[in-house]
Order: C-alpha cells, then structure tokens, then sequence
C-alpha cells in the first residue's frame, strides 16, 4: 500500500491512473457497439490500422496518436466507401485493408529505415508513456461518448435492432453508423497507447462480455442500455484494479489490465444462480 | 312522485344532443351530423362517473349513430326523427341479447336518413366495421392515405401496381414467394426508392415523411448476440426526450396483451410473443402506418388468432392505416379486409 501512495505521487503514474480510469470507464461503450454491430473484423483491421499508424509516425518523426486516428478514420471511411450498397458489410473490406495497411506498414518501415522493433512495440503500450494532451484527447472522447450515447440512446437501440426499422422511423441510419465507426477508430488509436495493439480488448471488449454474463448468470436483467450501464461499471473496476495490482507488484499495466479484465470474466462466467 | 326523464324532454334551441346518467345532464353538445357522438365518445375517455343508466335525446338517429350510442353504452334514447333501418339494428341487438336492452324512442320515423353514411352502412352488419367507416368519414383516424402508383421494380416481379389506400384503410397484400411483397414494403418505408412509378404517404415520398410515422415489422428482427429487452424493442419509436416514455410503453404492452414479458429478452420470445411486442411497438410509437411483413409466418392456429384480434382491435380502435403482406389465407380469412394480389402470372 505504502508503495502505491508513493506511486501516485509520480506524475506519469498519476497520469497513467487517470488515463486508465477514464478509457476503463468509457472504451466499453465502443466495445457494445463493436459487439451489437458486429464490427470484430473492423476492429481487428483497424489494429492493423494502428500498426500502419505507428510506421507513417516513427518514419516521418510525427506525434504518434494523432496519426494513428487519422489513418483509423481513413480505414473506416474507405470501408464505408467500399461497403455501400453491399450486403456483405464489413468483412470483405476489413480482410483487405488489413493485408494492405501490414503491407503498407512493411514497406514504410523497410524504405524509411525504421526500426522494426520500434514499431512493434506499439502493440505493447504504456499508461506511463501518456502526455498530458493525450490525456486530454481521452477526456474529450470519453465525454463525447458519453454525450453522444446518452443524447441518441433510443436512435442507437432502433440501429442496433435492425436498419430498415430505424429508416422506417426516419433515423438517418448512415450518419450515426459513420459517427460509431469513427468512435470506434479514434478509440482504437488510443487505447493502443495506454494498452497496446494486441491487448485492446481487454477494455473494449472484455468488460462488455463480462456485463452480458453478469447480467445473464445473475439474472440482473437485459437490455442494451443495461449493458452499456454495466460494461462501462466493468471497465471502469477492471481498469483500476489492473493498474493498482501493476504498481503493487510492478508488473506492466497492460497485462494487468488484460488479466483482470479475464479474471472477472471467468469469475462472472462460472458463479451465480444459473 | 313524478320521475323527471330529461332525455325525453326537448332538446333546447340549437342543441343536437344531450347525454343524460339518470337523470342528470352529464353531456351537452350543438354540433352537426355524427360529431356531437365523436365528442361524446372522447368526454367519456374521461367521464368518471357511473356508466349505468346512460339516456340520449338525439335530433336526428339514422344506423350511423345507433351504432356509436350502442358502443357507448347509452341504452335509452330518445330521437326527434329516426330511421328504421336504426330500429332495425337496435332489434337485431336486443334479439341477439335476448330481451329489449336498448331503447329506441322517435317523435317521428322513415324508413331512412337521405344521407350517404345511412346509404353506405344500410346492408352492412358488422360493428366495429361499420364504426370504422364512420371514423374515417369524420377524418377521426390515426392513419393517413397512401397512394402508390404504376410502381415497377427491376428484379422481382412488381410490375406496374398501383392502389390506393385511404387514412385509416386496411389492406392485405397476398402472393406466393418471391412476388415482391417485401419489396414493396421496402419501397413503402422508404428503405428503397422507386426508379418507375411513385409512392404518396400522406401526400409525401417516403423519405420525407415526418419522423415516426411508419411503424414497420420485418420478419426478420432483432437477433444478435446482445439482444435488447421487451421494453426497449417497445420504446424504439418513441421520441427521443419524451415524458412518461414508461408509461407509454406499458399502456402499449397491455394493449397487447404482453405486460407479462416485461424483463425477458426479445430474442428469448417465441414468435407469437415477439408478434405482440411488435405491435405494441406501433402502438407505443402512435404510427399513422402499419407496414407488416408475414406477421403471422410460423406461428400456430393459436398465435395466427391472437395476431388477427389485434390488427382487428388496433383497426377499430388508433385506426392506423395497415398494410399487411402475407401468404398465410388463413389469416386473410380471418382478417376479412380487402385483398390485394401481386404478382400473378400474366
């Protein structure tokens, strides 16, 4: 305990504490609409995306997150370009931008004299490695999410439930699945520096299984809105508690955080009334 | 003592109606042809008094109001001239209930009413039929008109249809597989846009509607891994900001009969049960029209009735314009309403 409190006395752990609480607490919302709109391909492309990002950034000396969002969002406006009127939706596209942008990324980081590894450990991130604007980028997002989520709550549930009702109603489906695409992209970018490509998951995903089986197991209900209550819960207690067992027993945020938010999940998943 | 009868008294100068419970005056009013029973029918939406023992002394009671008073439940009424073809309505009735129930009284009979209402409800039977025709003629319905016009679909074989639905009509739209049933409905929603012909929904393209106005129920619906509730499928077309959403969607789950599944899952609900939420939906939205695609598609005898009561009720009752497209005859048997074929062999 002693060792935390001196901890939080270090600015870049305080900086890192918030940061986590605050993707904790709303990188789960992105995580429902990534589940409810079936987007796992996307996510995965725009992982990729993140990689690519990392290559353009470290090659041309540019700041890493801005970059990596803006390649995010080109990804996911050219799957939207290439999705429309397609049934399909996004797999194909993401299968192909995925290969494309590691492709891209090999290429830039082959001319440019890049070192390989510098990029690669863009998929292990580091709360600690946060700068105070980068902070502030996360705060921003998470208030939009949240604004956004809770100001378009019933438009969100009629997309969810099926786009030809939502037309039906007179919901402009497109621009609310291009302003959650983009979500997804942006948060994408940033949780890939506070967790990593490869461990993501662990605040977009992961808290919004362990709602679904909290909420199952323990009979506490359904519903999409609840999910979204909880998932953010989940998040938010997962990502406090990985980041104090890191500092404990100094082990790397990032695996903390991802092995909680498993724990939690296997937890959630065998006890309760069913 | 002399029992004062109020209803039989004359109506005073330019007063056309007065509703009496016992003998007090509970309803007033000056207006012309059936609205004064239209107005009477929404003060007693509020009316908490006793609903026993209700009189009216009318100016005028041809078929059309016989059967407004008698949904009403006034069982003494007193005209200044009525018809025989109301006499006759209100004997039938009191034949079918075994004794004289309702009381009809005139200063002076004909055998009918000069007007095109007692001309049209002259050889019909049915109540809530008749009851909606009169609704749509006083323009008191939820629905509105929808007019498509020489619509042709490239693919599928929609060619050249063309009808004509008036607000608050009802329509079932039959034909086989792959007839375009759907397709039309696409187009109806907005979902899709006509390259040949044209679609009018209270004079507007689809897409211009006003938002909420169209309550469509695909067959396929929500099936994701993280499904949303009852309650949530119920609220979707409520109005973002709206006060006393909850309410609304209960009002709109007991109008359904699905108050009971309130907590469960939608994609937990058997066919039947995800009908009637649905519809509770539609109801909960106050949609003009009701776009349904099979509603009745793998359901059984009992499911495929529960289905039909409640079009039938919501028919008589918001008065939406329903469009329903179906294969299933039974339930066109049991619907009754027009039938519209597409997609015959030429």
């Amino acid at each position: 305990m002693n060792s935390l409190a001196l901890a939080l006395t270090i600015a870049p752990v305080v900086r890192g504490f918030t940061a986590m609480l605050i993707a904790g607490a709303a990188f789960p919302l992105c995580g429902v609409m990534v589940l409810r709109l079936d987007l796992i391909p996307m996510r995965y492309m725009l992982m990729h995306g993140v990689i690519l990002g990392g290559a353009i950034s470290l090659a041309l000396s540019l700041p890493l997150v801005p970059v990596t969002a803006a390649v995010n969002l080109l990804l996911v406006f050219l799957l939207l370009a290439l999705s429309k009127d397609k049934s399909s939706g996004f797999g194909p596209g993401s299968a192909a931008a995925m290969v494309v942008s590691m492709a891209l990324a090999s290429l830039i980081i082959h001319k440019s004299g890049v070192n390989a590894n510098s990029t690669l450990n863009l998929l292990w991130g580091s709360p600690f490695a946060l700068r105070n604007a980068d902070i502030a980028a996360l705060a921003v997002l998470a208030v939009f999410l949240v604004v956004y989520i809770t100001l378009n709550m019933r438009t969100l549930l009629a997309v969810f439930y099926n786009r030809e009702v939502a037309r039906s109603l007179g919901i402009n489906v497109e621009f609310h699945y291009t302003v959650m695409v983009s979500l997804i992209a942006l948060v994408v970018a940033l949780a890939m520096k506070l967790l990593g490509a490869l461990l993501i998951d662990a605040l977009l995903v992961l808290p919004v299984l362990t709602a679904a089986r909290f909420l199952a197991v323990w009979n506490r209900g359904t519903g999409v809105t609840k999910l979204f209550i909880v998932s953010s819960a989940a998040g938010f207690c997962i990502s406090a508690a990985g980041f104090v067992l890191a500092v404990i027993f100094d082990l790397p945020p990032s695996a903390s955080v991802s092995l909680a938010a498993g724990v939690l999940y296997i937890l959630f998943s065998f006890g309760g009334k069913k | 003592m002399t029992v004062q009868e109020g209803w039989k008294e004359p109506l005073p100068d330019g007063v056309t109606l007065r509703v009496f419970c016992g003998d007090t005056l509970i309803f007033s009013s000056a207006g012309k042809w059936l609205m004064p029973l239209f107005e009477l029918e929404d003060f007693m939406l509020t009316y908490d008094g006793s609903r026993e023992n209700l009189s009216a002394h009318d100016t005028a009671v041809g078929k059309a109001a016989a059967v407004i008073m008698v949904r009403l439940g006034i069982i003494r009424i007193h005209a200044n001239l009525a018809s025989e073809l109301a006499e006759k309505y209100i004997a039938a009735l009191n034949e079918m209930h075994g004794g004289n129930c309702i009381e009809l009284q005139a200063d002076r009979k004909v055998p009918e009413l000069i007007c095109a209402t007692e001309k049209q409800l002259a050889p019909m039977g049915d109540s809530d039929e008749m009851y909606r025709i009169l609704r749509q003629r006083a323009k008191l319905v939820r629905g509105v008109d929808v007019v498509v016009e020489h619509l042709t679909c490239r693919y599928g074989s929609l060619r050249d249809l063309s009808f004509a639905l008036p607000a608050g009509g009802s329509l079932l739209v039959i034909g086989e597989n792959g007839t375009g049933k759907t397709t039309l409905l696409r187009f109806l929603t907005g979902n899709l846009q006509p390259e040949h012909g044209h679609i009018r929904i209270d004079g507007k393209n689809p897409r211009a509607l006003t938002p909420r106005t169209v309550c469509y129920v695909p067959q396929q619906q929500d099936s994701a891994l993280f499904p949303l509730s009852v309650e949530e499928v119920v609220g979707l077309g409520i109005r973002q900001g709206t006060h006393g959403v909850r309410e609304l969607v209960l009002h709109a789950m007991q109008r359904t009969g699905c108050t009971a599944l309130r907590g469960r899952s939608y994609t937990s609900l058997s066919g039947g049960e995800k009908q009637r939420v649905s519809i509770a939906r539609c109801i909960a939205q106050e949609a003009k029209v009701l776009l349904l695609d099979e509603p009745t598609s793998a359901l059984d005898d009992g499911s495929r009735s529960m289905v039909a009561d409640i079009l039938r009720s919501l028919s008589v009752r918001e008065i939406p314009t329903i469009i329903t497209v179906t294969h299933d005859m039974e339930l066109v048997k049991q619907l009754g309403w027009h039938a519209l074929t597409i997609g015959e062999a030429a």
